[in-house]
């Protein structure tokens, strides 16, 4: 006598079925983890490549004489781009302060303080050295990732013939 | 009257649902693999640009001058002393450039990884060539068994001769 | 009459319907993953020409500031004449011009001269295109 003989078949259906929804799951989750590799280190290349950029096109904005020079602003390491407005001695200075990238453009001397500043670009670190006359190494972080980039000022040199 | 049972009739139903997802996730796994593959290229893409863009401010920080060009490239990239040289041909062993010269025209090379590391010729993914003539310098960013450039600059210094 | 219990049971479609929002979720990463990625290449693309386009312009002037260095040898009146025929403004001694980077941007440069050569006073890229400003007013920034 057959007892419940379509037991045995309903639990062999449910475990099929469970194990294909299990790896249905296992596809998705993996489905979303590379759609979320993709993203991340797009994001990361964007900000790098955006401050690079920026910075670089900040200086040859004010490629003048003496214009573009590396200081310290309270202590951070700091890009000042100088000019002259109606007589008016202005600087621009690019820094990175408190998880951003920042601005601040004021009189020179002004006395204001990072905060002041306008914040620019979220990213983990920049930094700015002159490694030679006229040259400058510019360095983003992001995470882990880390991007530089070398701008030349042309003004100041001599030119001729060679 | 004996109940039928619909075992069958589910098993059916999921071996043909597996056969519809198995395609489907096929063709969403090529879809994956090629913005993989688009993702890789922008980030090259990227590196390529930053690193011709170095090269170039290099040369003209340089005033022309391309053994001193290197030397900076080097310096920034952090190659260890000893490990850079230029002018040697038969040098390309030493990790992250070798460079060649001869007569009028000269060239140098720098060897990279697939994650924009310096490395031995041996192991490069990239190289970024430097080929100056009649004082203009033409960047080229390769990758290694790829038929077209990855990123191309010419630049000229203007204060060579002095 | 057999009182047909039941037991637990999958009913037929079940397993249509978790294979079609499994499809329809690895569909939209799928397509999600490939805009993204195509919006990064444009972008990636653009960047690059962006560069190419202000080397461009570097190089152009930087010929023609080889130029000008060719013409000082001549006498002021002949250097002043050649001066311009390069497209290049003369004032005293200070020789000035621009190349075109692109539509927005151009790239100027200043040059004064001294003996033997010039002195490189402004190597600029300047915005050159029309710039209007944003009238909208800021309803909500998301706080």
């Amino acid at each position: 006598m057959r007892q419940n003989p379509h037991l045995i078949d309903i639990i062999a259906g449910l475990l099929l079925f469970f194990i294909f929804t299990a790896a249905l799951l296992m596809i998705l989750v993996s489905g979303a983890g590379a759609y979320q590799k993709i993203a991340g280190s797009l994001e990361g290349q964007y900000s790098e490549r955006t401050c690079l950029s920026y910075l670089a096109a900040k200086i040859r904005h004010y490629d003048c004489l003496e214009a573009v020079y590396v200081t310290d602003f309270q202590g951070i390491n700091t890009l000042a781009l100088a000019e002259e407005i109606d007589g008016e001695a202005y600087t621009t200075l690019l820094y990175y302060y408190d998880g951003y990238l920042w601005e601040l453009f004021a009189a020179k001397d002004s006395g204001l303080a990072p905060q002041d500043g306008l914040a620019v670009l979220a990213v983990d670190g920049v930094g700015f050295e002159e490694i030679e006359d006229s040259l400058f190494k510019l360095t983003c972080r992001e995470g882990q990732r880390s991007a530089e980039l070398l701008i030349s000022v042309q003004s100041g040199k001599k030119g001729g013939l060679s | 009257m004996k109940e039928r049972s619909k075992t069958g009739l589910f098993l059916m139903e999921l071996i043909l649902m597996v056969l519809v997802f198995s395609f489907s996730a096929a063709a969403c796994l090529r879809v994956f693999a090629y913005a993989r593959k688009v993702s890789d290229y922008s980030e090259d893409l990227n590196e390529a640009v930053l690193k011709a863009q170095s090269a170039a401010e290099a040369y003209k920080a340089a005033g022309g001058d391309l053994e001193k060009a290197c030397g900076t490239i080097a310096g920034s990239a952090d190659l260890k002393e000893g490990q850079y040289r230029v002018g040697l041909a038969e040098d390309a062993s030493q990790p992250g450039c070798a460079a060649i010269s001869g007569g009028a025209e000269n060239s140098a090379v720098f060897f990279f990884d697939s994650r924009w590391n310096p490395v031995p010729e041996a192991e490069a993914c990239f190289t970024l060539r430097l080929e100056e003539a009649n004082h203009k310098l033409s960047i080229d960013v390769e990758k290694q068994a790829a038929e077209e450039k990855l990123f191309t600059l010419q630049v000229k210094a203007v204060d060579h001769g002095k | 009459m057999e009182s047909s219990r039941k037991g637990p049971r999958i009913n037929i479609g079940s397993v249509s319907l978790t294979v079609i929002f499994a499809v329809l979720c690895l569909t939209i990463f799928a397509v999600l993953s490939l805009s993204t990625a195509n919006a990064e290449r444009q972008l990636a693309e653009k960047t690059a020409q962006a560069v190419r386009n202000y080397y461009e312009a570097d190089l152009a002037c930087a010929e023609r500031a080889e130029a000008v260095a060719k013409i000082l040898p001549l006498d002021p009146r002949q250097q002043e004449e050649q001066i311009r025929q390069l497209g290049a403004e003369v004032k005293e001694d200070i020789v000035s011009f621009q190349e075109k980077i692109d539509e927005q941007q151009a790239l100027f440069v200043k040059l004064r001269l001294e003996e033997g050569g010039f002195r490189i006073l402004a190597w600029q890229a300047q915005n050159v295109g029309e710039w209007s400003p944003e009238e909208g007013i800021a309803v909500w920034q998301g706080n």
